[in-house]
């Protein structure tokens, strides 16, 4: 089942035209992903799936009702975590969850019980009586994903939740990202660090220019540009190297050799490596090094929109 | 150089006049009528056409002021420093004279003040005609090179006319060498083969009744030749029509080089990849919507350069056109992009549309 | 309920913001000390009118003279003194501000002339010929109607009787410090429109604003919330100051407070109001603030909050404060109300008209 879906939806402002003709589908229980450059529509699109600004045409459907008619049934559902840090610095990291929890008509005892869970999930339980403003930033960002979640949306918007923030609070927010997701909310995903989005999404989507350019999984979305990678071994010595055994290969579809390198040109879904290494090894050729191409979602999206994603 | 002499004498007319009024002097109207006088000179300089005329005027109005200045009011004789500029940039084309003009004035002018006074004149005055000499030098440069250019462009234009004309004429050359060689490759193709099984025809025609076995031999043989006809007919039909890739690819080109050639337009084509992949409807639609850009591109962008690239991918297509114009800060979707979009949407593409850095289109067609 | 968890939080978001909340508190009272000392002399002083001369000449016997002289009988108290003259003589002595003034009685009516140096004097001898020829026109009104009547009238008139005296209680004037603790706690009710602006525009600066706008709720219930938290935090800044300069600084703050208290919250709705319309009008909060500091120092200035401005005219009565001050100090210092209801009307009307703009453009805009 799909637990949002956007049929062509557009946004202009005055003649720009944020979000063009826009059309997406994300199934229930997937990290999805959301990849383009400043301006390419994303931010837009967001906000109108959280109902902050209204589409100028289309329709938003969240678990097959429309937005637009059920606004407070689609408000309950989702938890936006929002690009800038918004949390109030004079209010304890207690109050702030509380404060936005209480908004979404939770009282008393349960407000209080899934507060502290937010706060626990985030791993600020030990520190909900500081304020804020002695936090450092990627504490910051944890207690703004615990404002967002309070509420248990069953859909959770991330609009780049790990900018400037060290290595372990990354690693922190992508695991919660995770742990969310098997608890069965379904996330969407941004982020300008393309190494997140392929590690943490199983599904993605390229936005430029206000409109869907591809989208999949990130296999899927690899084997748009090619369905082959290059192996590169470099040799001591390249006598005695018969190059027929290694067409043999499974999966490999051409061997080239310059200097005392060889390409091995080969389909991407098949795992050859062992087999090609093996081949040297049988031969007695003594490898220096070896390395494998295969395309990765920057040059995915480099190819597609003709620049790369943090320009 | 009106407008230097006039504003030179207007602001010594005005210092005259502030002068008067501070110092404050008894023979007023004296110095008013010598001030009106020193004016009605000056503007006939203006007035009269004649250079001799001209120069007489100077003359008289440089020895007035120095009479003038002896006898009723000492700093009319401000005047002279721009005579002196008068004739030596307009009159006197000798050093020495030039020389001896700027330094005399100043053995005639009696006090120390005066001589200061009327050098700082002198020296701004001479600064200003200079720069108006040589500005002026610098637009009748200007105003040669543009002659000059204009000649040439004048011939090129001629040029382009008669290789234009000379294009048509060639392009029909070719049109008939081709049908030339067409009917000729038909001719000896086909006309040999339906020759060959008409006069087997015949002779059978006429053997029917008396030898059945030959006639049925000379049938076979019929069938044969026009068997084998149709097969040479099919290879050469084949060898004669242009694959898919090489129409799509030299059209492009073909219309890229026109629009060069009626526009300063300078283009470049590149194509990536296995470009037999795309097949004909793909190739129609990529055409009509690159005639679209470049036509856009021709009304608003003020480019000099555009580039076409085609980039077949694995399960893509890429076509980007851009453009080196001025592009657009935002984007206004108008009839052109519309058809082009849904020109792309037959065959389930996307259009992007940029205007950032120059203009440029994007066609995504997946295979 | 979500109103009134917005309304708590811009309380504890405005209480912990110690900077704004310590000026809000001891800025007035550091003024009021500064000015109510330094300025002191000001209010020590009152300045007495002294005897007032009055020339008088009457063209033989008129109809004026009998009732004139009952008049100047009835007037002539010890700083008032009746001396007849000429008529060029009563001229030049006031040419000359011999005299205070000079009164003419002829058939044709009462002239009088005075000296432009004269002041306050003159003012006086204006309002009392005023009252005389008022006096007189009844009686010769009545004449037409009911001569009768008129000579009963006349037989028992003494002027004195148709002129009221409203003389202030000359012992119940404020000192400077009193005076100054009134019109620094009105104005700093108008400061707290900067606080209301901090509180709106702190949303978009924390980024929260989106946050808000996520939640199911209403965004009157928003608009509400904070409108009641900063009324709330305004009023008991103002609260607390007059409560301090009460109890610790002893300035007099009258028989009736709760009125004053009410005058002062009524000015603290305006203030509220004024800043809530001028947040959701101008979306850049430098420009907010300008607008409401201007507002409000030149309404300080006009409504005496610096210096007590003896006879206000009507520039100083488009300033809220000269309202309000008056209201206050008529309150305290003659226990009188008929000030009262007009500056609260005033407060509550200017501050509909700004919350309903305010609520007008948030009606016209998509974001908070």
């Amino acid at each position: 089942m799909n637990i949002l879906e956007l049929t062509k939806l557009t946004k202009k402002f005055g003649d720009f035209i944020a979000v063009d003709q826009l059309t997406l589908s994300i199934a229930e229980g997937e990290i999805f992903g959301l990849l383009g450059a400043n301006g390419a529509g994303k931010s837009t699109t967001i906000n109108m799936v959280s109902g902050l600004i209204r589409a100028t045409s289309g329709e938003i459907q969240l678990m097959g009702k429309s937005i637009t008619n059920n606004r407070h049934f689609a408000k309950m559902n989702i938890g936006v975590v929002p690009q800038d840090i918004a949390i109030y610095e004079d209010l304890t990291a207690y109050e702030n969850v509380k404060f936005f929890a209480g908004l979404y008509g939770l009282r008393g005892t349960k407000l209080d019980e899934q507060v502290k869970k937010a706060l626990e999930f985030v791993g600020l339980s030990d520190r909900h009586k500081s304020f804020p403003k002695n936090f450092s930033g990627g504490m910051k960002r944890r207690l703004n994903i615990a404002c967002a979640i309070a509420h248990q949306p069953k859909l959770i918007i991330m609009d780049e939740p790990t900018v400037g923030i060290d290595p372990q609070s990354r690693n922190y927010i992508l695991n919660s990202v995770r742990k969310l997701n098997e608890m069965g909310c379904t996330i969407i995903y941004t982020s300008h660090y393309m190494e997140e989005v392929e590690e943490v999404c199983s599904q993605i989507a390229i936005v430029d220019h206000g409109k869907v350019i591809a989208e999949g999984t990130k296999e899927q979305l690899k084997s748009i540009i090619t369905d082959t990678k290059d192996v590169w071994v470099e040799v001591k010595n390249i006598d005695g190297l018969k190059l027929e055994p290694i067409q043999t290969i499974n999966g490999v579809l051409g061997v080239e050799v310059s200097d005392n390198q060889i390409k091995i040109n080969s389909d991407m879904g098949v795992n050859n490596l062992n087999a090609i290494i093996q081949h040297f090894i049988t031969n007695q050729i003594e490898i220096h090094s070896i390395q494998e191409k295969e395309p990765n979602l920057e040059s995915v999206f480099l190819t597609l929109t003709g620049r790369s994603l943090r320009d | 150089m009106i407008a230097e002499r006039i504003t030179l004498k207007g602001i010594i007319l005005i210092f005259i006049i502030l002068h008067t009024i501070q110092v404050s002097l008894q023979d007023l109207p004296k110095i008013i009528l010598a001030l009106l006088i020193m004016i009605c000179i000056n503007l006939g300089i203006e007035i009269v056409k004649d250079r001799r005329w001209k120069l007489t005027l100077l003359i008289v109005s440089t020895v007035v002021s120095f009479v003038l200045s002896q006898n009723v009011y000492q700093w009319l004789i401000l005047f002279i420093p721009i005579h002196i500029c008068e004739y030596i940039f307009e009159y006197i084309k000798q050093k020495w004279v030039q020389l001896i003009i700027l330094i005399a004035p100043f053995f005639f002018i009696s006090t120390r003040q005066e001589q200061f006074i009327f050098g700082l004149i002198l020296i701004f005055s001479l600064i200003i005609f200079q720069m108006r000499k040589q500005y002026e030098e610098h637009l009748l440069k200007h105003e040669t090179i543009n002659d000059q250019l204009r000649h040439e462009s004048q011939v090129l234009k001629k040029q382009l006319i008669l290789s234009n004309q000379y294009l048509k004429q060639s392009e029909y050359t070719i049109k008939l060498e081709e049908r030339n060689r067409l009917s000729q490759m038909i001719h000896d193709q086909v006309g040999h083969a339906i020759a060959g099984s008409l006069i087997q025809l015949k002779a059978m025609k006429m053997l029917k009744d008396s030898d059945q076995e030959k006639a049925t031999e000379l049938l076979q043989n019929a069938i044969h030749i026009l068997s084998e006809g149709l097969d040479t007919i099919r290879a050469t039909l084949k060898n004669i029509k242009p694959k898919t890739e090489q129409l799509g690819i030299h059209q492009i080109r073909l219309m890229l080089d026109k629009f060069s050639s009626t526009f300063p337009l300078q283009n470049s084509f590149h194509f990536q990849g296995n470009i037999e992949k795309i097949s004909a409807i793909h190739w129609k639609i990529i055409y009509e919507n690159l005639v679209e850009c470049l036509t856009n591109t021709m009304k608003y962008s003020k480019a000099t350069t555009v580039s076409v690239k085609i980039h077949v991918l694995n399960k893509l297509i890429k076509i980007e056109m851009k453009d080196n114009g001025v592009g657009v800060s935002k984007v206004k979707k108008g009839l052109g992009i519309q058809g082009m979009e849904e020109r792309a949407a037959k065959v389930h593409g996307t259009i992007i549309v940029d205007g950032s850095h120059g203009f440029s289109v994007t066609m995504l067609f997946p295979l | 309920m979500n109103i009134w968890s917005m309304t708590l939080k811009e309380i504890l978001v405005t209480i912990r913001n110690k900077r704004a909340f310590i000026f809000m508190l001891a800025f007035p009272i550091i003024l009021i000390l500064i000015l109510g000392t330094a300025l002191s002399n000001n209010f020590e002083n009152t300045s007495s009118i002294g005897k007032i001369h009055i020339l008088y000449y009457e063209e033989q016997a008129n109809s004026y003279t009998k009732p004139f002289h009952d008049f100047m009988a009835a007037v002539k108290k010890s700083d008032l003194s009746f001396e007849k003259t000429t008529k060029d003589a009563g001229k030049q002595a006031i040419a000359k501000a011999k005299a205070d003034g000079y009164i003419e009685l002829s058939n044709k009516g009462i002239d009088l002339y005075v000296n432009n140096t004269s002041g306050i004097s003159a003012s006086v001898i204006q309002g009392l010929l005023k009252g005389f020829s008022d006096q007189y026109n009844l009686i010769s009104e009545v004449i037409k109607v009911n001569p009768q009547q008129a000579k009963q009238l006349m037989a028992s008139s003494s002027p004195t009787q148709h002129i009221k005296y409203i003389t202030l209680n000359p012992g119940k004037k404020p000192n400077s410090m009193d005076y100054y603790a009134v019109v620094i706690s009105t104005m700093i009710t108008l400061f707290g429109a900067l606080s209301t602006v901090a509180l709106v525009h702190g949303e978009n600066i924390q980024r929260t604003a989106d946050r808000l706008l996520l939640a199911p709720i209403h965004r009157y219930e928003i608009f509400i919330g904070k409108m009641l938290g900063s009324l709330f935090v305004n009023g008991i800044c103002v609260l607390l100051l007059v409560g301090f300069s009460k109890y610790v600084l002893h300035t007099n703050w009258g028989n009736h407070l709760w009125i004053v208290i009410l005058i002062l919250l009524s000015s603290v709705l305006l203030a509220t109001s004024l800043g809530l319309m001028l947040s959701y009008i101008l979306q850049n909060s430098a420009s907010a603030r300008t607008i409401i500091m201007i507002f409000a120092n030149t309404s300080a200035l006009l409504g005496g909050s610096w210096f007590a401005i003896p006879t206000p005219g009507w520039i100083n009565f488009l300033s809220p404060l000269t309202w309000e001050n008056e209201a206050v100090l008529k309150v305290i210092y003659a226990n009188d109300f008929t000030a009262t209801i007009p500056t609260f009307t005033y407060n509550l009307g200017f501050s509909v008209l700004c919350l309903l703009i305010a609520i007008f453009s948030l009606r016209r805009r998509e974001g908070l």
